[in-house]
């Protein structure tokens, strides 16, 4: 039991070694845009319904048509 | 990937409230209404200055107060825009307390509700419900909610007296059929998050929505957990702002008049304070970045303050409040916890093209983090 143990760590590098060689390379981070934060944004602003970008535009949200 | 971007300027409708929630910051002025010649002159304004960039049509939200104080009103703009900008698309989105909708509203939204949306402002069981919002559990109809926006989230905001009873409160919201819970967060309310008492209490709350979460799998993550662990593995940062107050945000208040956005009114801060803050260049990120924060802090990505919030408590934009600052680490462990379950239960939930940052973010928040709580996590 307990957070992030070593059992439940270790079986984390098991699927991390499996996708390396496919993935390893193009997924190291430089990828990812430092904005697309998704949702941490909404954690200070309680009336956000953005999906990303926090420019005050919405992508519109679930349940839209 | 192209985004669509919405145009999402708010109209502040009315200052008056028929609740006094608790952890409520505003100023409830009963003077002050939107008229309807005003709320014109805003619409043609908003229809006009549409930005290049909104593909995705104009998203008109409607704030209070409690907007559906001036329902009348809401109708009136409603009309005015299909007779006069039909051409251009868009949709209208108001938040409410769902407690004044009678018979006739009902109706009249259930008619529209492919083009306005209502959100409602849930806070969990009846019990806490009730302590934190006036003891307005039995005046919502929530099948209406579910019935018409079935995937429309719902605003959840924490009190001293939910906060204890965080985990049982989201499970009931899950549990009545609203997918999204937002709003869960840690800006509003009067916590003093630099209290060690809040570690201990939101520990045990952690740790059973953890479990729960991992138990159903499918279930959208509620805002708190809902961490996007791997963008904290970014190669990328740019120094920017992190949302679009006084720039592309647009918010009129009841008399026409422009704020940066729905928290920096008149409802929240005094006349002098306005004053500050709209002498302030919002053009200029800089002013708006915590040197500290950004230099040091693996959890900068996730960690974006509400500037209005962070301006109400500390009378400035650039230095951040630190008080958060262990329990937003707290948070982080756990929504590495949880995705660490995800993961192994089922990976096939992820997306591959981020399943390997997401790991590494993991170990990267263990390993910075954990030893710091260690002696409440035994």
């Amino acid at each position: 039991m307990g957070i992030l143990n070593d059992k439940l760590m270790a079986s984390l590098q098991i699927i991390r070694a499996e996708l390396k060689p496919a993935y390893g390379a193009a997924y190291d981070g430089g990828n990812i845009s430092y904005y697309s934060c998704g949702g941490s944004c909404k954690d200070e602003c309680g009336w956000s319904r953005c999906q990303g970008d926090c420019d005050g535009t919405s992508e519109g949200w679930e349940g839209l048509p | 990937m192209n985004k669509k971007i919405r145009f999402s300027p708010s109209l502040c409708v009315t200052h008056r409230c028929n609740l006094n929630c608790v952890y409520c910051y505003q100023y409830h002025d009963e003077q002050r209404r939107m008229n309807f010649d005003t709320a014109k002159k805003c619409i043609d304004w908003i229809f006009h200055n549409i930005p290049d960039y909104a593909t995705d049509g104009v998203e008109i939200g409607f704030i209070g107060g409690e907007p559906l104080m001036e329902f009348n009103l809401l109708r009136q703009i409603f009309s005015y825009v299909a007779s006069k900008y039909n051409d251009i698309e868009h949709i209208f989105y108001a938040t409410t307390n769902g407690t004044l909708l009678n018979a006739e509203m009902k109706e009249w939204f259930s008619a529209h509700k492919n083009c306005f949306v209502l959100g409602l402002s849930l806070d969990g069981a009846k019990e806490t419900h009730d302590a934190n919002r006036c003891g307005s559990f039995d005046s919502i109809d929530f099948d209406f909610f579910l019935k018409n926006w079935p995937g429309q989230g719902v605003k959840m905001t924490l009190s001293e007296y939910s906060l204890p009873r965080l985990a049982e409160n989201i499970k009931f919201v899950h549990g009545l059929g609203f997918k999204h819970i937002i709003g869960v967060n840690l800006a509003e309310g009067s916590f003093d998050w630099s209290k060690e008492e809040y570690i201990k209490i939101l520990i045990p709350q952690l740790q059973e929505l953890v479990e729960f979460y991992v138990e159903n799998e499918t279930l959208t993550l509620n805002q708190m957990l809902d961490r996007k662990l791997y963008v904290c593995e970014s190669t990328k940062k740019e120094r920017k702002k992190w949302c679009g107050t006084g720039t592309g945000c647009v918010f009129f208040d009841t008399d026409g008049k422009r704020y940066p956005c729905s928290f920096m009114t008149p409802m929240t801060f005094s006349q002098d304070d306005l004053q500050t803050i709209l002498s302030t260049d919002f053009s200029n990120d800089e002013l708006f970045i915590d040197n500290k924060c950004f230099e040091e802090c693996y959890l900068y990505p996730l960690c974006p303050i509400c500037y209005g919030a962070n301006f109400y408590n500390r009378k400035t934009f650039s230095v951040r409040d630190k008080s958060r600052c262990r329990i937003q680490k707290l948070i982080a462990l756990f929504a590495a916890d949880l995705h660490a379950k995800r993961i192994v239960k089922n990976p096939a939930l992820y997306d591959k093209s981020i399943i390997y940052s997401m790991i590494n973010a993991i170990e990267k928040i263990r390993s910075l983090y954990l030893q710091e709580f260690q002696e409440y996590l035994l």
